[in-house]
Formats: C-alpha cells, sequence, structure tokens
C-alpha cells in the first residue's frame, strides 16, 4: 500500500509541477495564437479635405499603429476600399487615387510624394516578432488622396481594410 | 490511509487533465507555425469634396489697333500692329454638376485726353466676343456665335471635368471716335451649382 501511496505522490507532484509550468507559460502559450496579436489604431478615423483643385491632398491627422504580439513573426499589411459618395450610386473614388505612406512611429515630417503607394494593391504596412505583453508603437501612416476635376463635390466614404499574417 | 490515496489520485488525475488540455494548446495548430491571415481592425476614410471652379487665360491684355478708319478690327500684337494676336485660350476646370463662365465688357474711354475736354467713350455694345458654340447649346448648331460685351454673354458650359476654348475679341469704330488711346475691361464671372 506504502509503494502505491508513494507512486501516486511521486505523479502528482509531477503534474503539479507540469501545471505550474504550464500556467506560468501561459501568457507565452496564449500570445502565440493569431488572436494574441494586438493592432491598435489611432485614430480610426481619417478625413481628407479636398478644397482646391486637382492634385495631392495630405490628411492633416497622421494614425498610429501600436502592436502587442506574442507570435514569433507576423505581417501587417492593408488595402483600401473605394470612396463612395453619399447619396449616389454611382459616383466613387477608386482606390488607386487613395495613397499611403508608412513612417517611423514619431516622425513629424511630412512624407515626400514618392513614399506614397496607391491603396488599390495590398500594402505592406510593417512586421515584426515578439513584444510581450506590452503595447509597441510600429508605425505611422499618412493617407493622401489624388483628386480630379469629375469627382463631384459631396462627401465620399470608404474603408483601409488591415490584415495581418501571423508566421508568414 | 485509503482515503489520502484515493485524494492523491484524484489530484493528480485532476492536474493531468488541466495539463493535457494546456499541453493540446500549446501544441496545437497555430503554435506549430502554421501561417495565418486574420481580418483586423479598419479605418474610416471620409473626403470632403469642395465645390470648386477655376479659370485661366492665356493673356491679360488684348489691344486693337483702328489705324484704318471706321470698321471692325481685331486684336493686334501691341509691338507689331500688322501681326494679328493669338485667340484667347481660356480654360476651366470645375467638379460641379453644371457651371458657366459669362463675359462683358466696360466701355473703352480715352485715356489721354488734356484737361476740360471730354473723354471719347466706345460703349461695350460695340466689343464684340466671338466664340465656338458650346456642346450643350444644341440652337447654336456648331456655329460661332458672335455677340456684343454690353450684355453677360454665356462663353462656355459644362459639367465636372476641364475645358478649353478659344475666344476671339472684336470691335467696331465709328467717326465719331475721336483719334486716341481708350482702354477698357473684360470681365469674366464663374458660376456654378454643385
Amino acid at each position: 500500500m506504502k509503494e502505491v501511496n508513494k507512486k501516486w505522490c511521486f505523479f502528482s507532484k509531477i503534474a503539479i509541477f507540469a501545471g505550474c509550468l504550464l500556467f506560468f507559460l501561459s501568457p507565452w502559450i496564449c500570445w502565440s495564437s493569431p488572436d494574441s496579436l494586438g493592432i491598435f489604431l489611432n485614430p480610426t478615423t481619417v478625413k481628407l479635405m479636398i478644397d482646391g483643385p486637382p492634385k495631392r491632398y495630405v490628411a492633416e491627422k497622421v494614425v498610429k499603429v501600436a502592436v502587442r504580439s506574442g507570435i514569433s513573426h507576423w505581417v501587417l499589411q492593408c488595402q483600401a476600399t473605394s470612396l463612395k459618395l453619399k447619396g449616389s450610386k454611382e459616383d466613387e473614388i477608386p482606390p488607386e487615387r487613395l495613397l499611403i505612406a508608412v513612417t517611423s512611429p514619431g516622425q513629424k515630417k511630412l512624407p515626400s510624394e514618392e513614399d506614397f503607394t496607391r491603396l488599390d494593391e495590398v500594402v505592406v504596412i510593417t512586421q515584426g516578432g515578439y513584444t510581450g505583453p506590452s503595447l509597441q508603437p510600429a508605425a505611422q501612416l499618412w493617407f493622401a488622396l489624388e483628386s480630379r476635376w469629375e469627382d463631384k463635390p459631396g462627401e465620399y466614404e470608404g474603408k483601409v481594410l488591415f490584415t495581418y499574417i501571423a508566421n508568414p | 490511509m485509503r482515503e489520502m490515496v484515493r485524494k492523491n489520485k484524484k489530484l493528480a488525475l485532476t492536474i493531468f487533465v488541466i495539463t493535457l488540455f494546456l499541453s493540446g494548446l500549446s501544441f496545437s495548430g497555430f503554435c506549430q507555425g502554421e501561417s495565418v491571415v486574420q481580418q483586423g481592425p479598419s479605418i474610416e476614410v471620409i473626403a470632403d469634396v469642395k465645390p470648386c471652379i477655376r479659370m485661366s487665360l492665356s493673356t491679360d491684355n488684348i489691344y486693337f489697333y483702328a489705324g484704318k478708319g471706321p470698321g471692325t478690327y481685331e486684336p493686334v500684337v501691341k509691338e507689331n500692329p500688322d501681326q494679328p494676336a493669338e485667340p484667347v485660350i481660356v480654360t476651366v476646370g470645375c467638379n460641379a454638376r453644371e457651371w458657366s463662365i459669362q463675359c462683358k465688357a466696360t466701355s473703352l474711354k480715352e485715356t489721354d485726353t488734356r484737361k476740360g475736354k471730354e473723354k471719347g467713350v466706345i460703349p461695350a455694345s460695340r466689343i464684340f466676343v466671338v466664340f465656338p458654340s458650346y456642346e450643350n447649346d444644341k440652337d447654336a448648331g456648331g456655329e460661332e456665335n458672335e455677340l456684343p460685351l454690353d450684355a453677360p454673354v454665356t462663353i462656355l458650359q459644362g459639367g465636372p471635368g476641364e475645358t478649353r476654348t478659344k475666344l476671339k475679341f472684336k470691335m467696331k469704330t465709328t467717326w465719331s471716335d475721336r483719334a486716341g488711346n481708350y482702354s477698357g475691361k473684360i470681365s469674366f464671372t464663374c458660376m456654378m451649382r454643385p
């Protein structure tokens, strides 16, 4: 009987040790699922004021991207939809005229014309690895629109959709 | 003693189950480095397009040389009055659904009169604009219009986009126009309906 008891005691000790180990490792285990990649954008609305003749208009506010990741490698990318004129079924600004420039966090200097990329195709914003539980600034996004005379006056709405690839 | 063994067994089993569950999680497909594409957040983009119209002219002055008595004269190059001037090119860009450009002249007043003498005047009714019929004017039938500039004349109209047209001007003189230099203005007005 004593043998059996000893055996179970040893077994339970091993199990407790393994349980504790997994418990302490659980944040990292959890972080390594795609859901553990947190992408935070601020602000989540970009307004472009087109108040003159056709040219490139850059949004006043930049969008700050911060990431919290438990994944060893991830890639953040985005693509835009067309901007649709409110109250119209036909009038829209195609996504190739919506542009994005990615700069490092904190940069205040306006990106040059060549830094902007059209958003009709998928654009890679940034990539990285583990950050642990803390939120890390990852990038700054500048948006611009190339207007044309054909763009009728009014408010156009669209979206920039972000996707990420975990362990690409 | 048996009770203790039973308790130990239960505890060990419980911990085992938890351990297995967590191990299963940690060794699941996600953690094995499998590539996964996930939808992330989105940004709402709003573009506020304001009504806008811009007009430019290829020149800011025209010069008539009426050297052969009463008649109809067209603009010439000031430095060489024998050389006809190029037509005035009007370029209009607008994003409004409808827009039009109107043109009107002031009368030309004599500039170099002596004190006490009445100034000579060539009325705006004798200044003319010649312009091609704009597309939307079905009544005009594609011919050129020649209209006096004493009242506003619509020289161009259209929708969103950029349009150009060539304008020619004419001036009629009579015997009553005293010899001298005259000056005045031709003004353009842009109108749009967003």
